[in-house]
């Protein structure tokens, strides 16, 4: 399969003075074009890492080993940074710190685009129409606003607007409904669901927020301390993986059932899976052997010996 | 924004009566008679009855209190009062000798913003490469050299050697050159080093990620998305250097002959002129409060959320 974003043994290393710590650890994984992916785990666990290098924007200080590739194509960090804005776009987390506070919400969105050279009428244009798609009533009022101006809504539908101004076919979306309250998560739903009409059409979501996960994506990825344990369609309904059982069982709907153990500190890499230690299934093999990944389901790949 | 600004020019007040007191109390400190200086200026002995009699007419004899308040009076109505040594009004002397003092800063302070905030930047947006190690390294040097070796290292090369700019005195926008450009190498070093760390800094933030993400160059993000958040310490620094210059150019306005206030303050060390320095001290600190008020009101203006207030569309 050419179409899509793919990983292959992908992993990531910050290059810290303490350690070396791996942040992503021999991923492979597909996201399909024209589909919504989900990325979810835990906090710390890899995946706004492997978001971060999918645009080509990790830290100096960071190496990598492995490919990820849009389309068949390799890309290295350079590549990807040329398709920023106009083949990927970033929705980023935080509304309220990802925006400029010294610049209006005009001249945020008239860089956004840029890589369309317009000439600046047009641009206004653009931008004016880019608002209104977004659901804001009134754009002139909106674009010469201050983002502290907005409301937390407010942010996020610019924020929107800007990931999307050039009609990217790929869009990341890095916790969408990080620290926002209930009413908003439902206008971040709408919102990006929106941006299927906007003309992108594949997204990969990243997040911890299940129930926004199951509402919109086609297939799910499940990332455990820097690593892919299962990974496509029915997850949430039919979990394979012991860890995304207990994952699903530890939320409030179900029951709050905590995880007994604790996650591999970052920097601290097992031989095994990396689950093992706290996993009620777990066996001598998988302290000591990294699992295959297995497809016992069609659509489905589980790294999990218990399936080999 | 009305109410902050009216706020702060009473928090002056204090200062400005501490300034007042300051330079009364540098009359009374000065060893020596106020009435015997004024008198044997000309190389003469006066005799007691004389010294006396000028004390009255000086108005010496009155409590401390009641001489402050009469100079205060009087420096209000602009008479600062008569150098001992040239017998011309302090006022009118300083203010004859302040637009060469000011055109000195203004020139210093002009290189320091545009050197030192392009250094800045260029070593930010180059972080860690050479571009960054060459800016890093002038840094280092500007900072360590001493102004007025770095003076005469300059009158040596570009005056002595290479002929191509005068030596001292006034005239042109070259007598300016040497001068201004010694006066502002700390500080622009200074603004370098503080643009590039908070450049750093802003870039660390989730915004300049987002601004990233949508396919922008280096110098748009450095310059368009980062620097306008990251000048605001940079610029209460640049208030902070404009008043050293004013300080400063005492050493560079000797070196290079220039007639500022910086030489006419060191004339009147030399020549135990205590009004002529009254008045220096007095107008120094004038300026460098009204450049404080500047700075804290400007560094304000520049944040949006404080230029328009908390209001939400």
């Amino acid at each position: 399969m050419n179409t899509g974003i793919s990983a292959d043994s992908f992993s990531v290393t910050f290059h810290l003075p303490e350690a070396d710590v791996r942040a992503v650890d021999g991923v492979s994984v597909q996201f399909q074009e024209g589909k919504i992916t989900g990325l979810i785990g835990e906090s710390g666990c890899g995946k706004s890492v492997l978001g971060l290098a999918l645009l080509g924007l990790l830290p100096p200080y960071a190496s990598t080993e492995g490919t990820l590739s849009l389309d068949g194509q390799v890309l290295t960090s350079a590549l990807s940074r040329k398709k920023l804005g106009t083949e990927i776009g970033l929705i980023p987390q935080n509304p309220s710190d990802s925006l400029n506070p010294a610049r209006t919400v005009m001249a945020q969105l008239q860089e956004a685009l840029l890589p369309l050279r317009l000439s600046g009428k047009h641009r206004n244009e653009k931008a004016r129409e880019l608002l209104v798609s977004f659901g804001f009533s009134d754009p002139e009022r909106i674009l010469k606003a201050y983002p502290h101006e907005l409301s937390g809504g407010m942010q996020q539908r610019v924020l929107c607007a800007l990931g999307a101004a050039c009609s990217p076919r790929w869009i990341l979306a890095d916790e969408p409904t990080k620290g926002l309250d209930r009413d908003l998560l439902v206008q971040v739903e709408d919102t990006l669901l929106s941006l299927k009409q906007y003309g992108v059409k594949s997204m990969v979501i990243i997040t911890h927020d299940l129930p926004l996960a199951h509402a919109l994506c086609d297939s799910l990825a499940v990332m455990y301390a820097g690593q892919i344990l299962e990974s496509g369609s029915g997850v949430l309904e039919n979990p394979l993986h012991p860890y995304t059982r207990v994952f699903l069982d530890a939320l409030p709907e179900n029951g709050f059932q905590s995880i007994p153990g604790r996650a591999p500190r970052a920097g601290e890499r097992l031989p095994g899976c990396p689950f093992a230690p706290r996993c009620p299934s777990a066996t001598e093999q998988c302290r000591k052997k990294r699992p295959p990944a297995v497809s016992p389901e069609p659509g489905k790949i589980v790294r999990c010996f218990r399936y080999a | 924004m009305k109410q902050y600004l009216i706020q702060k020019l009473i928090s002056l007040l204090p200062v400005l009566f501490g300034i007042s007191l300051l330079a009364f109390v540098l009359g009374i400190l000065t060893p020596g008679n106020p009435a015997e200086l004024v008198l044997s200026q000309g190389g003469y002995e006066p005799t007691p009855e004389q010294i006396a009699e000028m004390e009255e007419q000086m108005g010496l004899d009155a409590p401390y209190p009641v001489q402050y308040l009469r100079w205060v009076g009087r420096v209000l109505s602009g008479d600062l009062g008569t150098s001992y040594s040239s017998r011309n009004p302090v006022g009118e002397e300083l203010m004859r000798r302040l637009p060469v003092t000011l055109k000195l800063a203004a020139c210093s302070i002009l290189l320091t913003v545009v050197f030192g905030i392009a250094l800045g930047c260029t070593a930010a947006a180059w972080q860690g490469r050479l571009p960054d190690r060459v800016i890093q390294a002038l840094i280092n040097v500007q900072l360590s050299f001493p102004a007025f070796w770095l003076a005469l290292l300059m009158i040596l090369f570009f005056a002595e050697t290479l002929g191509w700019l005068p030596t001292s005195g006034t005239g042109g926008p070259r007598y300016m050159v040497m001068p201004s450009l010694v006066l502002s190498s700390a500080s622009m070093a200074t603004a370098a080093r503080l643009t590039r760390s908070a450049l750093l800094e802003e870039f660390g933030k989730q915004y300049c990620t987002a601004a990233m993400a949508r396919g922008i160059g280096r110098w748009r993000l450095v310059v368009r998305n980062a620097l306008p958040n990251a000048v605001v310490p940079v610029i209460a620094m640049l208030g902070n250097s404009l008043g050293g210059m004013l300080g400063g150019s005492i050493i560079i306005e000797s070196i290079f002959a220039l007639p500022g206030i910086g030489s006419y303050a060191l004339a009147a060390v030399t020549n135990r002129d205590y009004p002529a320095l009254q008045g220096y001290v007095l107008l120094t600190g004038f300026i460098y409060v009204l450049i404080t008020l500047l700075v804290d009101t400007l560094s304000m203006l520049l944040n949006p959320k404080v230029r328009l207030g908390g209001k939400k569309i």
